[in-house]
């Protein structure tokens, strides 16, 4: 019988050290997240909008010290009688209105220059480029922690749905389904109505109305159906692939499957989706504090500043522009970033989303 | 009594519960496998060859399959057995080998690691011992330069590389018995010689008993010692390969080998095939399950036939003896 069989070793030993199958001898080993990240950092666009980002984030991080160097006013105080000085000439920081009737006040306009009142006052004196770097700081506060908390649920729900079905599965969906049937921002404003009227205290955190967990915790929760369905998806399929069954035939217990096959391989999708929830957020983060019902005054955030800037909309329109502008371009940024870390990780999904 | 073999199959049937009542992969099956010795399980799609093979590890998880009949292991019987205590058996005395080792390794761990995991699931190597131990078996199972291999990434390699690699994790804890489904059939023909060579040397350096499961005769000349061919669930002849493949005694395995063109000689301007195809699995066929594709068919086939000793082989046909003998090869094959 075993005469008919070449020789074992005869053929893979001869094989020579430079086997085309391993690739240069040079190029180092490198897993999925190495290989995206070395992907993402050729794609130019998704680096600028990384570089604009971290600017960004950076600005905001210095927002104390642009308030106590810069602007030289509390940006959380009202400045109804302050008057500032202005190319050598003391400026009241709120004048009467000259148009219309008369009624009410006109803030002082930006100055275009780096020193205070920048991009001029708000309706109560207020430094409106010192707001700015304090609201994105909450700005971009909220939706990190949003996106963490959505992602913490949505990953474990979607896992556990995949992992276990049967009874898991239908429970959970189940429980996603109730969550799904309320428009987003019906949930939200009514979940932030309850919120704020009652507060809610779970350990350490205290969810009470002027506490940015309130905003954090409302737009955590609405996502995670949206986000828990196509991990639970991705889990589903994962789990009827040949490296699962091929585990389960060499014995490896179901804890360390979940914990060293299915986790790692469902992470790169779930990252995929962290720019695009983040973005996602930011602009639900604005909607929320636009309708008073995320950050509280006098803390700011760009959909308070936003807020602010309605009834300024003729006389100063750049005090909502700004905030605007910033929510636009950081939005921008994330969907080019998001972009290009699925690409980075999925080079062959040609389909691109317009 | 002569001692148990090392695995002993039993009247195993695998059915599934479906909307359109009870489908029946496997009835009736019963096998023995030697230590040392090669099992080659041949049929055609859908015959529940790779059904069989997947109850021998309790590997059918589909909820809505029955199961029953008899599997031992080593005298150990594995149907019924708690999942706690299969999986101890798993990887560990009894490893599969799966069909495509392109989605067999999870891509987002180096190969090395996925060994290491697989020693150390069933052994309680340090870290380091086990990593030696991967790289010798990758050098084992003729992967060159195996210290750099460890390193690499299962997208890294080629496709015979990752089925060495994944033969390498089915006998590292030395397992009595390897199951493989197609081992081969991804693969291209020089490099299924290869790992064909590998796990011929594997059983006989181990003395690892080996169910392998193809479609492929010409395979299982190569590897096997007995064959066991199955049509529509069942087996329906069984023996020594020599035997079986000198004369096939049952019209389905006659079929087949007539199906294989002639490597000399003219070519045929058609392929010959089996008229026919296979049944639909739904209710039990009251008669041969062959009999309304088979040329031979008569009066007695509205029964089953028994699996019944003939010639050293094992045949379920009521056809006489003198019909069955004058069965022969029409085409020599690669053997």
């Amino acid at each position: 019988m075993t005469d008919r069989i070449l020789d074992p070793l005869a053929l893979p030993a001869a094989a020579p050290p430079q086997d085309p199958a391993l690739g240069g001898a040079k190029e180092a080993s490198s897993g999925p997240w190495a290989t995206a990240w070395r992907r993402l950092r050729r794609d130019r666009g998704a680096m600028v909008a990384l570089a604009v980002l971290c600017l960004v984030a950076l600005a905001c991080a210095a927002a104390p010290l642009y308030a106590s160097a810069v602007s030289g006013t509390n940006p959380f105080a009202t400045n109804l009688n302050g008057e500032v000085t202005i190319d050598g000439t003391a400026q009241p920081v709120l004048a009467p209105s000259t148009t219309g009737l008369g009624l009410g006040v006109t803030p002082i306009g930006p100055t275009w220059a780096f020193g205070p009142y920048m991009l001029g006052a708000d309706n109560q004196g207020r430094d409106v480029a010192a707001r700015m770097l304090y609201g994105g700081r909450n700005s971009l506060l909220i939706a990190g922690a949003a996106t963490l908390l959505t992602l913490v649920f949505a990953v474990a729900i979607g896992l556990l749905c995949g992992f276990f079905g049967g009874i898991v599965d239908g429970v959970l969906n189940r429980v996603l389904d109730v969550l799904w049937a309320f428009p987003i921002y019906l949930l939200a404003i009514s979940l932030s109505i309850v919120l704020i009227a009652e507060g809610l205290t779970i350990g350490p955190i205290d969810i009470r109305a002027g506490s940015l967990w309130l905003p954090i915790a409302i737009i955590g929760v609405v996502y995670v159906p949206y986000v828990a369905r196509p991990i639970r998806g991705q889990t589903l399929s994962l789990m009827r692939s040949e490296f699962i069954a091929a585990a389960i035939a060499l014995g490896v217990p179901p804890w360390r499957i979940f914990v060293k096959d299915l986790l790692p391989n469902i992470m790169p999708r779930v990252i995929v989706l962290v720019p695009i929830l983040l973005a996602l957020n930011m602009i639900t983060e604005s909607s929320l504090s636009f309708l008073s019902i995320g950050v509280q005054p006098p803390d700011a955030s760009w959909g308070t500043i936003i807020q602010d800037g309605q009834g300024l909309l003729y006389s100063r329109p750049i005090v909502a522009l700004a905030p605007g502008l910033a929510v636009a371009l950081t939005v921008l940024c994330l969907n080019i970033l998001g972009d290009g870390v699925r690409d980075a990780f999925d080079p062959r999904a040609k389909v691109r989303i317009a | 009594m002569p001692a148990e073999p090392l695995l002993q199959i039993r009247d195993l049937s695998v059915a599934f519960r479906t909307e359109r009542g009870l489908v029946r992969a496997v009835e009736g099956v019963s096998l023995d496998v030697e230590a040392g010795r090669v099992l080659g399980l041949v049929g055609e799609s859908g015959s529940g060859k790779t059904q069989t093979l997947l109850s021998i590890l309790g590997l059918i998880l589909d909820p809505n399959a029955v199961l029953s009949g008899s599997v031992r292991l080593d005298g150990e019987e594995l149907v019924g057995m708690p999942h706690r205590r299969l999986r101890r058996i798993r990887g560990a005395r009894a490893a599969m080998i799966f069909q495509d080792p392109m989605t067999a390794l999870t891509p987002v761990h180096t190969v090395g690691w996925q060994i290491v995991e697989q020693i150390r699931a069933h052994s309680s190597l340090s870290k380091r011992a086990a990593r030696d131990k991967a790289v010798a078996l990758l050098a084992e199972c003729g992967i060159p330069d195996p210290a750099r291999v460890v390193e690499r990434y299962p997208h890294e390699l080629s496709g015979g590389m990752r089925q060495r690699v994944v033969i390498a994790m089915a006998v590292s804890c030395e397992p009595r018995l390897i199951v493989a489904d197609e081992p081969t059939t991804a693969l291209d023909v020089t490099v299924q010689a290869q790992i064909l060579a590998l796990l011929d040397r594997l059983r006989r350096d181990h003395g690892t008993g080996i169910v392998f499961v193809t479609h492929d005769l010409g395979v299982v000349s190569e590897i096997a010692d007995t064959v066991a061919v199955m049509y529509a669930g069942r087996i329906v002849e069984s023996g020594p390969v020599q035997a079986l493949f000198a004369a096939p005694r049952h019209p389905y395995t006659h079929g087949l080998f007539n199906s294989i063109p002639p490597l000399r000689g003219p070519r045929p301007a058609r392929l010959t095939g089996i008229p026919g195809l296979p049944p639909s699995r739904g209710a039990p066929e009251a008669g041969c399950a062959f009999a309304p594709r088979c040329a031979y068919a008569f009066a007695p086939c509205a029964a089953r036939p028994p699996l019944v000793p003939e010639g050293g082989s094992r045949v379920a046909c009521f056809l006489p003896r003198e019909t069955k003998q004058g069965f022969r090869r029409a085409g020599e094959i690669a053997a």
